[in-house]
């Protein structure tokens, strides 16, 4: 005994300055937080009110959509036709609006549009047993190319009568100081934290992603869940969407193309926020805020547009090295 | 006659294990030489060594004279022994002749392929071999089980072995199919191959080898001429006599039947399986790898689609179709492959214990929190499972601990009945000796037990009655006082089958 607490201080003098074990576990938001600060200090206008509001706006669309993806990731899948889910629900609803109908009902009818898609993923990866990268490619690739025949070649749908004010709020009204599409990530987060990580399903979400099989062995439904998150990932794009059409008055098509890769992003660097390195509600807000501040920042400080896409991707991959090299010193 | 094989004096330790201690194997050209044993004797261990998988701790292995300490599996087979597996890997969509040149390829030069070449050949090696007249252009993914082991005989015999070494090789097998290999290996016999056999169907033995080795735990027993022996004195060599380990055994008063399986049948792996199990009963199940014991309750809990048979459980007919649906009548299965069936080891012990009977935690949906800890807190106590918490992630957990997460998720969900699959592999000594203890504890709170084990003494110490599989069926029932090991392990071969025939 005697002994160990002499050799005590020696232990101490070798030991490393930099923990890996708290770069594996708080890295990623070390890093997120050392961003915000240097952004304060050197873009003009970076720390305010409105800037902050701004970025919350920026990511909401990606923000919702990193959820869905969240969940299908974390039930072991992956959702390459996340993007099309979002054009469904604009193209859907703004269809719907141009054709007369209220906004209620398009809304409806733009979420029943990512709930088709979601199902047929669902169908394909729980019925028929297809991997979930092949199966979401192939609807990808399809609903795609229903997109340009359905506008013509890729023409945008502008609704001739103008967009109702009830649609528009939902990109472009506010609640209090508040853009109501930040309002709408902000219920999402809780509906989707609480179903992930609060109800029996997101256990079983989980459970599924881990080891179907012994799920199976212990009574869980592994298609019905698998099922449901395809549905449920579709259908919340599909918002996404419709909030998307709406800021814009118009349905856009392949809009949503970009979002795949940046949600799949979001959910891979939150998931290096989770001790355990899973795919987690917060962990992927986080990821998705990084992505969304990284091109405020540039745009503050005018950083020729060219060159933004390779500091988000060279700050990404930068993050990620760092917290999985971490992870593997880690004791 | 010289040895074509010696093998001296092996030694080879495991952590925790001596798998081999001082084993001598020695096989004269032109023989086939079967090695016996039961599970975990250290047959396998032994080949390993000899193919180079595996590095003794002690001893030599002298092949044709030279010594093959240290050489890899590739410069051992281009020394002349082949092996042939139970399983053995192939691409499905390969056809024969591409498999039967995988990696010396007949070549145009240039690194081109001549493939009319190499199909003609295959053709030609094919029937020259083994007088097989399987198309070379068909895929692997076509052909039967038995057909596949033919081709990745021809195979190993392209290159002309000396040796050729069959590990369980009628395993997968038909009745039939077993002819035909028999057949293949006496005409390799009748071109000078010299064979090693390893099985533990003692028929399969008298019927082809010439002399046989047996191990027991690690060490040889003895190697005799097959002729002078009879099929009780191997078997009785193969188990000796002791019985080491201690078993709680717990007397608890047995009632009525709980679960009667009757007429189960799936594929011929599982043939026409019925048997009751009482409540406050331990009803053993012993087999040898193979037999269909794992297969069998894995009908009886739902996890594979049975072709036939009814469920009755308490005397009420039951349709079980899922684990779901038979967990809901009560019934519980330990699996065989804790790791990746019994627990989900990336998960915390809390959501692996709760896992089946999350419901019941559960309000509108919600996880009811506070109720589920205090529940999985008292199953970590009662089951003395060594955890810094319930958050603790499963694979953090020795063998022992997982197993009994994967019984506090039973235990949670009451089980009526709960099966056991070789609930002890891998465990060490105090761990087993608890998990026996709860299953004591099952049946006297009245619950049945299923044990399926290929551990002779387990099966022998705990179970009130015991059933033996041979062949996806069942062979014999036994009660307590009846069952021996001899008795056991002669049924689990097949002998009951034989004196039928």
């Amino acid at each position: 005994m005697h002994t160990g607490a002499e050799n005590r201080p020696i232990v101490a003098l070798r030991r490393p300055l930099l923990k890996w074990t708290f770069v594996a576990e708080y890295g990623t938001l070390a890093a997120f937080v050392t961003m915000c600060l240097v952004l304060s200090a050197i873009a003009p206008g970076f720390l305010t009110f409105d800037n902050i509001l701004t970025i919350l706006r920026q990511i909401s669309v990606l923000g919702i959509i990193s959820l869905g993806m969240t969940l299908v990731m974390a039930s072991g899948g992956i959702d390459l036709s996340i993007g099309e889910a979002l054009d469904a629900g604009a193209l859907v609803s703004i269809s719907l609006i141009a054709a007369g109908f209220g906004a209620v009902p398009s809304i409806l009818g733009g979420l029943a549009g990512g709930l088709v898609i979601g199902a047929i993923n669902g169908l394909l990866v729980a019925g028929f047993g297809v991997m979930p990268f092949l199966a979401t490619l192939g609807v990808h690739s399809m609903v795609m190319s229903l997109e340009m025949v359905y506008t013509r070649g890729g023409l945008p749908i502008y609704p001739y009568g103008g967009v109702p004010a009830s649609f528009n709020f939902l990109g472009r009204g506010f609640i209090g100081p508040v853009p109501f599409p930040v309002v709408a990530l902000a219920a999402c987060l809780l509906l989707f934290y609480l179903m992930l990580h609060r109800l029996t399903l997101g256990r079983y979400v989980y459970a599924v992603g881990e080891n179907p099989e012994a799920s199976r062995l212990s009574g869980v439904n592994v298609r019905l869940v698998t099922f449901g998150s395809y549905v449920i990932a579709s259908v919340i794009a599909a918002f996404a969407g419709i909030i998307l059409a709406s800021r814009v008055s118009s349905g856009q098509p392949l809009a949503g193309e970009p979002y795949l890769l940046d949600s799949i992003a979001a959910v891979f660097m939150g998931r290096t926020v989770s001790r355990e390195g899973k795919a987690s509600i917060l962990g992927s807000l986080v990821g998705a805020a990084f992505l969304g501040t990284v091109m405020n920042g540039m745009t503050l400080l005018n950083v020729v547009f060219y060159m933004q896409t390779f500091i988000k991707g060279a700050l990404l991959l930068g993050v990620l090295a760092l917290a999985s090299y971490a992870r593997t010193r880690r004791t | 006659m010289a040895a074509l094989l010696e093998m001296k004096g092996i030694r080879k330790e495991f952590p925790g294990v001596v798998a081999l201690d001082g084993v001598d194997f020695s096989v004269v050209p032109g023989e086939i030489h079967a090695l016996l044993g039961e599970n975990g004797a250290g047959k396998s261990t032994l080949i390993k060594i000899l193919a180079g998988l595996y590095t003794p701790d002690r001893g030599t292995v002298v092949f044709r004279g030279e010594q093959l300490n240290g050489l890899s599996p590739q410069q051992v087979q281009a020394r002349g022994i082949a092996f042939i597996h139970q399983e053995r890997a192939y691409i499905p969509y390969f056809t024969v002749g591409q498999t039967l040149f995988l990696g010396r390829e007949p070549s145009r030069g240039a690194g081109l392929i001549d493939w009319p070449r190499l199909y003609r050949k295959a053709s030609e090696e094919l029937v020259r071999i083994l007088g097989l007249e399987i198309d070379p252009h068909a895929p692997m993914e076509s052909l039967t089980v038995s057909e596949k082991q033919l081709v990745d005989i021809t195979k190993a015999l392209i290159t002309n072995p000396s040796l050729i070494v069959f590990d369980e090789p009628t395993g997968p097998l038909s009745e039939g199919e077993i002819e035909r290999l028999f057949a293949v290996i006496k005409r390799l016999k009748s071109q000078g191959v010299t064979v090693v056999y390893i099985s533990h169907r003692l028929d399969e033995v008298f019927q082809i080898c010439d002399r046989a080795t047996v191990l027991k735990d690690g060490k040889n027993v003895t190697t005799l001429e097959v002729k002078d022996a009879t099929p009780d004195g191997i078997v009785r060599l193969m188990v000796g006599k002791e019985l080491k380990e201690k078993f709680p055994k717990v007397v608890a008063s047995i009632g009525d039947p709980i679960l009667e399986v009757s007429n189960l049948c799936r594929g011929h792996v599982v043939r026409n399986v019925s048997f009751k199990l009482r409540r406050g009963e331990i009803l053993g199940i012993y087999g040898l790898v193979g037999a269909g014991r794992t297969e069998m309750v894995r009908l009886v809990f739902g996890a594979d689609k049975k072709d036939a048979g009814s469920i009755m459980v308490e005397g009420v007919p039951v349709i079980i179709n899922s684990p779901r649906e038979a967990i809901d009548q009560g019934i519980a299965l330990v699996p065989e492959d804790r790791r990746g069936q019994g627990v989900i080891v990336e998960m915390s012990v809390r959501d692996n214990v709760t896992l089946p009977s999350l419901k019941g935690f559960s309000r509108a949906g919600f996880v009811a929190s506070r109720r589920e800890r205090a529940a999985v807190q008292n199953f970590v106590k009662q089951l003395n499972i060594k955890t810094p918490g319930i958050d603790h992630f499963v694979k953090y957990l020795s063998g022992g601990n997982q197993q009994k997460v994967v019984l506090s998720k039973w235990l949670c969900g009451s089980a009526k009945v709960v099966i056991f699959d070789q609930p002890t592999i891998g465990i060490d000594v105090g761990a087993k000796t608890e998990i026996y203890r709860l299953m004591g504890k099952l049946v006297s709170d009245g619950a049945g037990v299923i044990l399926v084990s290929s551990e002779i003494p387990e099966v022998l110490g705990l179970s009130d009655r015991i059933l033996v599989m041979y062949r996806g069926r069942i062979t014999a029932e036994l009660s307590r006082e009846e069952a021996t090991p001899d008795r056991l392990l002669f049924y689990a071969m097949g002998g009951g089958v034989a004196d039928v025939q």
